[in-house]
């Protein structure tokens, strides 16, 4: 048996816009070493770059993800990643075990300007002549992290445990006075559980539950006034306005996201065919996982004790609770 | 028996809705809410030739889900801290001055000659008050190397209702080997008779503020082309329209600017969060300086 594997490549990719063509050199390698029969140390770097970005917002209102395409003005996300790990085979329980290090680091990553949006109010009569490339700035990423994996790939039950411990931060000079960020999308916990157990040939029951550390996003922490400069003469006429103070970029995290999915199936064989029956539940404990957030003022007047309180009240919206399924389908 | 079958569908398909559907909207009680401190929020814009003149007022946290005492909720917001230490330094001399509280103003105010406010120098605003952390910032006095010239008032079109688009036109000469920021302000004061407290009430109208760097045009002749709309009619009585052309430091043009961003996005909730210059440590809020190069008012 061979003691290593390397495998070594180059791609060449091409992007062209409006006059402008760019061609891409990008090369990878990966590698894998027997220590043993059973384990084996692997490595792996490639560069890569990518044609379309997604610009994702950050406020805690509605998602507003938006992929957009490279342009001259929003070049190719330029990145590179290097990782490394090693993968246990345990034979007799037919189970992988691999533990993998990465480091990645991202160049041209884009996002929003402050105060910039995909939706223009004041005119939209004005849409097609836009430019969105002047709503954006752009900057540099960075990623590293160890993901840890447990596949069962035979038997009566299979599955998998997988867990990736993970950080991922962005910089901008003209976002958050220059200073790094966690991304919309930092992740620092995410867990998946996968299992499947044949109760009978013709019976088979599967459950999955996730779990992910919840967004990074940017709150509302104060606010206060403030006055534009006028001269002292007419100083006491001017109005004052109340802003907002949002503290750091992306500061606050949403709640985390979990939900447990059950699913039973029911298969039967006929000469022809194989007829399954598939009876599931989505999110089975009603997890009401967070989609948005947003701030309501509550005031309240108690009339007997003349008590006035007022309370910005934070709150969620969720979708996609409980959901139960049945589905047939047939295999020939 | 279809029709019972019927209605046990109906029931288990309304039970399904429901649980699925229920409770979309609920209090956020899973998550660490921030617990912001409040700040002082100072603000001053100090020149050789105006009295000076500091506000200070506190933030308001926004303490989510946290009962306040609902009365004083708005008035709190606009309330100026009037126990504050102020303190302005001459940072080249080390000279100092206190800067009383004018309840009359309901800000700290100081007259123009009783400290010296010089072109090229630099001052530091220190304010402290009880609860809060000392706030403090620093501005360089602009030079006013520039010159600025008003030529005329173009006007672009007029309604039947009385708005007018206009169009100043003027010029900076800009100093060569400076990093120059200016300012362009123009409003009208108008005035009416209240029958409701007859009292004579003086507001301002048509006002508009413009910012230029002189970024890729350093040395060169900046042309002012400052557009704004005029709104009169007989009931209110216009008391003037005056244009000003500032020299500014960095501090006023990127507050300035930073704030015109926030306007342009105050009614768009998909709109990414846009922060308000400072340049006050440990505080909010902003200390700058001008020369004022042009003043010049126009009609009554």
């Amino acid at each position: 048996m061979d003691k290593g594997i390397v495998s070594a490549g180059v791609r060449l990719s091409h992007h062209y816009h409006d006059g402008t063509s760019n061609f891409s050199f990008e090369p990878r390698i990966s590698g894998s070493y027997y220590l043993s029969n059973t384990l084996s140390a692997k490595a792996s770097y490639a560069k890569m770059n990518q044609y379309i970005h997604l610009l994702t917002s950050t406020g805690i209102g509605l998602p507003t993800d938006l992929w957009v395409p490279a342009t001259k003005d929003a070049p190719a996300q330029d990145s590179w990643q290097l990782a490394a790990g090693f993968a246990k085979d345990l034979k007799d329980i037919s189970t992988t075990i691999s533990l993998e290090g990465y480091y990645k680091e991202s160049d041209n990553v884009i996002t929003y300007r402050e105060g910039a949006s995909f939706l223009m109010f004041d005119d939209p009569t004005n849409a097609n002549n836009i430019k969105w490339e002047d709503n954006i700035t752009s900057g540099f990423g960075w990623s590293y992290g160890v993901e840890f994996l447990a596949h069962k790939k035979m038997g009566r039950f299979s599955g998998w445990v997988g867990y990736t411990l993970s950080w991922t931060q962005l910089q901008f000079d003209e976002i958050n006075m220059g200073k790094p960020y966690w991304a919309r999308y930092d992740r620092r916990h995410d867990i998946s559980v996968v299992g499947v157990y044949e109760l009978s040939p013709g019976i088979t029951l599967s459950g999955t539950w996730v779990y992910g550390t919840g967004n990074a996003v940017t709150l509302p922490l104060a606010t206060y006034p403030v006055n534009q400069h006028v001269p002292n003469l007419i100083s006491s006429y001017m109005w004052t306005e109340t802003i907002q103070d949002y503290g750091k970029k992306n500061d606050f995290r949403m709640a985390p996201y979990h939900r447990l999915d059950l699913c039973v199936q029911v298969h039967k064989k006929f000469e022809k065919y194989e007829r399954t029956w598939e009876f599931g539940a989505y999110n089975a404990y009603n997890r009401q996982n967070p989609f948005m957030y947003f701030v309501r003022g509550e005031h309240k007047h108690n009339p007997r004790t003349g008590e006035s309180t007022y309370v910005n009240k934070l709150k969620q919206i969720s979708l996609f609770q409980f959901i139960p399924s049945v589905s047939w389908s047939i295999k020939f | 028996m279809i029709l019972q079958s019927t209605k046990s569908i109906v029931t288990i398909a309304a039970a399904t809705f429901t649980i699925t559907f229920a409770s979309c909207i609920k209090d956020v009680d899973d998550v660490n809410l921030p617990s912001t401190p409040r700040k002082l929020v100072v603000q001053s814009f100090i020149s050789p030739t105006d009295s000076i003149f500091v506000t200070v007022f506190a933030s308001q946290p926004i303490n989510y889900n946290i009962p306040i005492d609902g009365d004083n909720y708005y008035y709190n917001a606009f309330d100026t801290i009037k126990t504050a230490t102020v303190i302005l330094a001459n940072i080249e001399d080390n000279s100092t001055i206190a800067v009383p509280y004018d309840s009359k103003q309901k800000k700290y105010a100081l007259p123009p000659n009783l400290f010296a406010i010089e072109k090229g120098n630099e001052y530091e605003l220190r304010v402290t008050a009880n609860n809060f952390e000392a706030a403090s910032g620093r501005t360089v006095v602009p030079l006013g190397n520039a010159t600025s010239s008003i030529e005329r008032i173009d006007t672009i079109s007029t309604d039947e209702w009385g708005y007018t688009e206009m169009r100043l036109i003027g010029t900076i000469i800009d100093p060569k080997n400076e990093e120059n920021f200016y300012s362009t302000l123009i409003y009208s004061l108008k005035q009416y008779e209240s029958s409701w407290d007859e009292t004579t009430h003086t507001f301002i109208s048509n006002y508009s503020k413009r910012l230029i760097s002189d970024s890729n045009m350093d040395g060169r002749t900046i042309s002012i082309r400052h557009e704004f709309s005029s709104y009169d009619d007989d009931y209110y009585t216009n008391l003037g329209t005056t244009t000003e052309v500032y020299e500014v430091d960095e501090h006023y043009y990127r507050f300035h600017i930073s704030l015109e961003n926030i306007y342009d996005i105050m009614d768009n909730p998909f709109s990414e969060s846009s922060h308000l210059y400072s340049n006050i440590e440990g505080g909010l809020g902003v200390f700058g300086s001008y020369i004022t190069l042009n003043q010049t008012t126009l009609n009554k």
